[in-house]
């Protein structure tokens, strides 16, 4: 085999195993850098769980651990204009990825999220898509170090023809602080009980407030 | 038919490259519409008109930013067609929609009076915060 041709080879296998790990579970705990930021208030570690069923039977939002098979999520910010795109959700663990659990370490502020059944369009109508789904507010206090958002309960349907779709009138957000206390005090000690502020069903006009910088 | 070939042969090549190879034009429109008349935009006056009565012109904005200390700003957002690009290969082709963000910002002092609007475009490579910013610390000026 020539040199090109092995160099050649050696770039594609490595541009393959990007796409394919790009889609996988991001589990790790904030940088060094990153609590640093907590620390200093200028971040905010943000719980939020996501919980599913399917015809009335339990099912993992992120139970797979690869992001087109996991519930969509998408967020948007000051920085987007309140416009909301696809985010690839991060983990604190396996355990507590399959039992639904991410989390954010978003600046105090306003944030808007939807959500989306697991991919089974292309990428790109499956991005677009997130702007007309139903948004729900979050409103980050500052002077806080970490914050309950709620647990968001997404019951669904499957249809042959079109995959996994919510059902909108039945999703609602509930409250296991009691759950969120114990996840933080397992990975975030240091920084106490979160602060719970559930999110809201959004609609009208969006607020944004400028991040302090 | 030698002459013929001599006369024509550099063109008919020349055509059909142009036919076969990948093309593309760009066709303006300046037909499309802005999201508010003239005479909506005029009927906000500096220091003159309230909010209630943007309200009721314009309706609800797609976003209000609370600044802080500068006060509250009222957004109207939309995305205006500049343009269409159609691009041709062989025997298909595609067209792609040349967008500009659009965006109506109206700045309001501590009493609810309009204090500053104004149109404007944000840049292709710029975030919307970015541009937000950039607008509002022209207000200082």
């Amino acid at each position: 085999m020539t040199t090109t041709l092995r160099g050649t080879l050696y770039l594609a296998t490595l541009a393959v195993l990007a796409v394919l790990i790009s889609g996988c579970a991001i589990t790790r705990l904030p940088s060094a850098g990153e609590y640093g930021q907590i620390r200093s208030g200028k971040l905010v570690i943000v719980l939020l769980r996501v919980t599913s069923e399917v015809d009335g039977k339990p099912f993992d939002a992120f139970g797979s651990g690869f992001t087109d098979s996991d519930i969509g999520l998408a967020l948007g910010s000051f920085t987007t204009g309140g416009d909301v795109n696809q985010i690839t959700p991060v983990f604190l663990s396996t355990q507590t990825r399959e039992s639904g659990w991410t989390y954010l370490l978003l600046e105090p502020g306003f944030y808007y999220l939807a959500v989306q059944p697991r991919r089974s369009t292309d990428a790109f109508s499956y991005a677009a898509a997130f702007k007309a789904a139903p948004l729900w507010r979050l409103e980050i206090p500052a002077q806080e170090r970490a914050v309950y958002v709620g647990t968001l309960h997404l019951p669904g349907i499957n249809r042959f023809w079109s995959g996994m779709t919510f059902i909108p009138n039945k999703i609602v957000v509930r409250n296991e602080e009691e759950l969120a206390r114990k996840t933080a005090a397992d990975f975030f000690p240091e920084f106490g009980a979160p602060v719970t502020a559930l999110m809201q069903r959004h609609d009208g006009p969006k607020i944004l407030t400028s991040p302090n910088r | 038919m030698k002459g013929l070939r001599e006369k024509f042969g550099l063109k008919i090549i020349m055509v059909t490259a142009l036919l076969c190879l990948q093309s593309c034009i760009i066709i303006p429109t300046p037909w499309s519409k802005e999201r508010f008349s003239e005479m909506e935009l005029s009927s906000i006056a500096p220091n003159l008109s309230s909010k209630d009565e943007v309200l009721a012109g314009l309706g609800k904005p797609d976003i209000i930013w609370k600044t802080g200390s500068q006060g509250n700003v009222f957004i109207y957002k939309w995305k205006r067609l500049r343009a269409i690009m159609v691009a041709g290969y062989g025997y298909s082709s595609t067209t792609v929609d040349l967008e500009s963000d659009e965006a109506l910002l109206i700045l309001f002092d501590d009493t609810d009076r309009v204090k500053r609007a104004a149109k404007a475009t944000k840049g292709p490579f710029e975030s919307y915060g970015d541009f937000l910013k950039h607008w509002l610390e022209r207000d200082k000026d």
